[in-house]
């Protein structure tokens, strides 16, 4: 893998389930580096958008690409952490966490996993089992397992919608302090508008039924987070405030999906 | 005190009840004890034929014949029905080819092909074990099944993003996951198995608990009958409390995920 920028590209996605059209024409892009939020309500398609790029879904038409071919199943490049961990409750934390290198035959994936339960704030819960562990642990878990690879790519569908607010900031958090050392591409979902404004570099709103894109929003609250400042101080800066604002305006304003 | 103990409390006072029935009504001596002997007289059977042995054999000895039968069909059930299990449900061929023959078989009772496994078989060990077996393929076979076709989409899909193939799924994610279904499957079959012990015992056996008590009964000795009776049940009672501490240690996150 070379260190030239590498992209996933959606382009004027069209998909229906069953006769209900779910997304009209949604292009998306995603590069290294960057950190794409998508926001919209329950049901607006985000969930299925991130489905499209793993590769586990297949478009009705438009095309999906990772840096010009076209994704037609999963792959290791591409890391998925989900809403509820989709953990493997048969094995402790650390054979969790080398799954991906297991499949693989690596034989050094023991030591790896430590290491990256170490990077994600969890050194000494390799021989743990999940049931032992907190909701948020067990997200920290999900997405050890994912870097693992060092996929050039995380896609993650609402991983922190179902913590405890105080757990869900720490998380949101400790995902930016491991995304400012790797960098990969993220494609982040969230029907949360604070979430999506702290983490991203781009917010990409998604509104209307079927879907479309009705905003697209160059962000940079996460960098100031990552230089230290106190994430209640960005959330009270007026203009925070006022891309907020702005973004539900688009989500709940039909008028703003008009062509 | 908490629900568990409170169960055990009643189950500990119903068995004491129905005891001390079957007691008060043999003492009143209104019963011959032709049709039911005394708790005592069991008893002393059961003390009587693990000494000195009922049927030229001792008890332990009828109670080892029943268990190697049990055990080898469990093993050759386990064997062949995981695997039958898994291909029905993760294949759509593999259940287009053995679902209906599980089907077709699984209604069966054992005593209407136990005429034809002897045929077959002839009337050694072997078809005893098999037709034990047989009686416990299917419930190992439907719970193999359904707990391989039921796996969460999830972990599925978790495990499709790491580049599983169709067989790293079926063994790493598919079985695992199946396993507390498996389990469940063993413990029907284990019942399965002891219903048709005694009728696989009716043929030509010399030893065995199912063959003791059909021994007795030919000659009325209805204390022996009741005792192995009462063995049989505290035998499988056992194998339950057995199979659900495999299960704890096998599948410690039943219940918790």
């Amino acid at each position: 893998m070379s260190d030239a920028a590498r992209h996933i590209r959606l382009r004027d996605i069209h998909l229906r389930y069953g006769t209900t059209p779910i997304l009209d024409g949604v292009s998306l892009d995603i590069a290294s580096g960057e950190f794409i939020v998508v926001v919209g309500a329950s049901g607006s398609g985000k969930t299925s958008l991130l489905r499209l790029a793993a590769g586990f879904l297949k478009a009705d038409r438009g095309t999906v690409a990772i840096d010009d071919a076209p994704i037609t199943a999963p792959g290791a490049e591409r890391a998925v952490v989900f809403q509820d961990d989709a953990l493997f409750p048969w094995l402790t934390v650390r054979d969790n966490v080398a799954f991906p290198l297991k499949l693989r035959g690596d034989r050094a994936r023991k030591a790896k996993a430590d290491a990256q339960l170490q990077a994600v704030g969890l050194e000494g819960f390799g021989d743990r089992r999940l049931w032992e562990l907190s909701g948020g642990q067990r997200q920290r878990v999900g997405l050890a397992r994912a870097l693992i690879t060092q996929p050039a790519f995380l896609l993650m569908d609402e991983p922190f919608a179902a913590l405890d607010a105080l757990t869900r900031a720490q998380m949101q958090v400790a995902l930016l302090e491991v995304w400012s050392r790797h960098r990969q591409g993220v494609l982040f979902i969230t029907h949360d508008i604070d979430e999506a404004l702290l983490l991203a570099t781009r917010v990409v709103v998604l509104a209307g039924r079927p879907a479309k894109v009705a905003q697209t929003i160059d962000t940079g609250f996460a960098r100031r987070v990552l230089e230290g400042e106190k994430v209640r101080t960005v959330r009270h800066d007026p203009a925070f405030q006022s891309l907020r604002e702005q973004i539900l305006d688009s989500l709940f304003e039909p008028a703003a999906n008009t062509p | 005190m908490n629900s568990r103990h409170l169960t055990r409390i009643v189950s500990a006072a119903t068995i004491a009840a129905v005891l001390l029935l079957w007691w008060t009504v043999t003492a009143s001596e209104r019963i011959d004890p032709l049709f039911l002997p005394s708790p005592a007289a069991v008893l002393a059977k059961f003390v009587e034929a693990a000494r000195d042995g009922y049927a030229d054999a001792t008890l332990w000895q009828h109670l080892a014949a029943s268990l190697g039968r049990v055990f080898a069909a469990l093993a050759a059930a386990i064997v062949l029905g995981v695997p039958v299990g898994m291909a029905i449900g993760a294949s759509p061929v593999g259940r287009g080819i053995f679902d209906p023959l599980v089907e077709a078989l699984r209604p069966i009772p054992p005593l209407a092909y136990l005429p034809l496994v002897v045929i077959w078989l002839g009337i050694g060990e072997t078809s005893k074990v098999v037709v034990i077996g047989i009686a416990m393929f299917a419930p190992i076979v439907l719970a193999t099944a359904s707990g391989v076709a039921h796996v969460a989409a999830n972990r599925l899909d978790a495990a499709r993003a790491f580049g599983a193939s169709g067989w790293q799924l079926l063994i790493h994610i598919r079985l695992p996951a199946a396993l507390p279904d498996i389990l469940t499957g063993v413990r029907i079959a284990l019942g399965a198995g002891w219903t048709t012990l005694v009728a696989a015992e009716l043929v030509a056996a010399t030893r065995g608990l199912g063959f003791m008590i059909q021994s007795a009964a030919q000659f009325l000795v209805t204390d022996v009958v009741i005792m192995g009776i009462v063995v049989i049940a505290a035998v499988a009672f056992l194998f339950e409390a057995g199979v659900r501490a495999l299960e704890r240690w096998l599948v410690p996150w039943r219940g918790k995920f």
